[in-house]
């Protein structure tokens, strides 16, 4: 019997060792940076794991008031919130039009979804020429119908999924009553699809804060530029000034993991439904 | 009625149509058009056909060969890391307490983090001089190591860190699976007398093919794809020993001018994408249906018995 519980005992002691190593290496990176965005150049190379000798906040000043950082993150978020709007009206659009009926539409909904499998990387060329000719380039409108465009597919199928889960008596009912196909959709769908709006507006708003490569392709004002590339400039542009950098990594992650504490349950929804398909 | 059905249909499809059409299909079809040509990327200047000659040139360049071996270091990794670490972590913290809640919460928070971040923050961890990573082993007492700026092992390093990205959504996608078993299979196995060792490899995994076949395709066609990591961390450094196809074609675009010829990458990265995405969808099917029909052949004989 006293062997039985020892067994048991180491089990459960490595089953805490694991989970609490695995969270360490979680939570390493994040950490560093924090304590490093305290110090200066000289004491992140020769001691990376002493404590900061004053708590001093000058690497956060410097991020803040003397780069592009948070002109960066601002705009990240305005085209976040804009693309958030276009791509749910579009998946509205769509879902709805593929609950009204019409013969043949199967293959459109498969045209909608088929981004899911398809990778963005393979059209980035033609898109920089795409773009310079329709003259959207550093333009705001461009930007986000690239993000909502490349974020559809997903936004499309989840939001068909859940339409299908609501009965065709409410639209009967409120036909009777003389509503339109758009009142039908924004006043008796919509509010009744909340759930899944959250998700879908939290998965769009993680792909596009946290986009490199559209930022890159399509803005070249300095004054437009997404929030990786004002983070990318301090590897290539400043005199790199190292606890400046991890301070600017802290305050670029702030908005990420404040949403991730608030919203967990409609992004792991999101993440569990995404990756049914695709 | 029915007409106008059909016109209401294509009132509300016209923005999505248009949108996502302009902005990703038609780009798509035009990668595979400029593929055939050559062309420098002025809208001035001319496009040439010349058939398959850029083909013919990637499939005759070292470094194509050597970025899709990149790839393919990325999909080792997948397998032999993020694959037993993500199901080993959903094991741990799949039952519903409050400790594992949090726990998930942890483990998912790389995942979360911008590209641009990650990869900084491991870039200056990884430094030869002063890096957090090589303070760390130099207390183990190894030497240190210039783990971004050695030409044959700066590819696992990266693909280590994308590992590390990963690993907590890929839990979550496992634990989601592991939810999903029928707990009264569960009930009937501790039953029987079944260690949860058993339990795993007779209940559990078994039941979590689906979940498995997901991660095997996204993971699989997944390291075709890779770009922002090696952007951001090593900008296929050093020399070119890093590139994987999708920087490849970005440098030859972008840097070099020469869009037809990048083109080409994308459409071999479309295609591989794909035909990966299909063929592991197929072959795995199979697979389960052999399964199945073993099975049925079994109950068959049991009935007759």
């Amino acid at each position: 019997m006293g062997q039985y519980n020892l067994k048991k005992i180491i089990k459960a002691a490595c089953k805490v060792m694991g989970a609490a190593f695995w969270a360490g290496v979680s939570l390493f990176p994040l950490l560093f940076s924090m304590l490093s965005s305290f110090k200066d150049n000289t004491s992140i190379y020769a001691a990376p794991f002493s404590l900061p000798e004053t708590l001093s906040l000058g690497n956060y000043v410097y991020a803040m008031d003397r780069t592009i950082l948070l002109r960066g993150m601002w705009n990240s978020l305005v085209y976040s919130v804009l693309s958030i709007a276009l791509i749910i009206l579009m998946a509205l659009l769509v879902s709805y039009a593929y609950r009204i009926r019409v013969k043949g539409f199967k293959i459109m909904f498969l045209f909608f979804i088929a981004g899911m499998a398809l990778p963005i990387h393979a059209m980035l060329v033609p898109l920089a020429s795409i773009i310079s000719q329709l003259n959207l380039r550093n333009s705001l409108v461009g930007i986000v119908c690239v993000y909502a465009a490349t974020n559809l597919s997903l936004a499309v199928f989840l939001a068909n999924g859940y339409m299908k889960g609501i009965s065709m008596e409410l639209d009967e009912a409120a036909v009777m009553d003389g509503g339109g196909h758009l009142r039908i959709l924004f006043q008796i769908l919509l509010p009744l699809m909340k759930p899944v709006i959250a998700t879908i507006s939290i998965m769009t708003f993680l792909k596009v804060y946290n986009d490199l490569i559209f930022s890159m392709l399509l803005i070249s004002d300095k004054k437009k530029a997404a929030m990786s590339l004002a983070l990318m400039a301090f590897k290539s542009e400043y005199d790199i000034n190292y606890g400046g950098t991890f301070a600017a990594i802290c305050i670029s992650v702030l908005p990420i993991v404040l949403i991730y504490v608030v919203f967990q349950k409609q992004i792991e929804a999101g993440l569990a439904a995404g990756s049914v398909k695709g | 009625m029915k007409r106008n059905k059909t016109g209401i249909a294509i009132m509300l499809l016209v923005i999505p149509v248009l949108v996502y059409s302009l902005f990703f299909i038609y780009p798509i079809g035009y990668t595979v058009y400029l593929s055939f040509m050559k062309w420098n990327g002025m809208a001035v200047a001319k496009k040439t056909f010349i058939g398959l000659q850029n083909y013919k040139t990637l499939f005759s360049q070292a470094v194509f060969w050597h970025s899709l071996k990149n790839a393919v270091v990325f999909m080792a990794v997948s397998l032999v890391v993020i694959f037993p670490v993500s199901f080993l972590l959903a094991l741990l913290v799949s039952r519903r307490t409050k400790i594992n809640s949090f726990l998930r919460t942890v483990y998912y928070i790389p995942t979360l983090l911008p590209m641009a971040a990650t990869g900084m923050m491991w870039m200056f961890m990884l430094a030869y001089n002063g890096g957090a990573v090589n303070e760390i082993l130099g207390f183990f007492g190894i030497a240190p190591h210039d783990f971004l700026g050695d030409t044959k092992g700066a590819i696992w390093v990266v693909a280590l860190v994308n590992a590390w990205m990963y690993i907590g959504s890929n839990m979550l996608i496992f634990v989601t699976g592991i939810t999903n078993v029928p707990s009264d299979m569960i009930e009937a196995a501790v039953v029987d007398g079944a260690g949860p060792v058993q339990r795993i490899i007779h209940i559990i995994i078994p039941n979590m093919k689906e979940t498995f076949k997901v991660f095997l395709t996204s993971a699989i066609a997944g390291s075709v794809k890779v770009f922002d990591i090696i952007y951001v961390m090593t900008d296929g450094g050093p020399g070119t020993a890093t590139d994987v196809p999708a920087t490849l074609m970005y440098d030859q675009a972008f840097l070099s001018s020469r869009f037809g010829y990048a083109s080409s990458i994308g459409v071999f990265i479309i295609f591989l994408s794909l035909f990966i995405t299909f063929t592991l969808n197929f072959f795995l099917d199979e697979q389960e249906d052999k399964g199945k029909r073993k099975k049925l052949q079994r109950g068959a004989c049991n009935g007759a018995v």
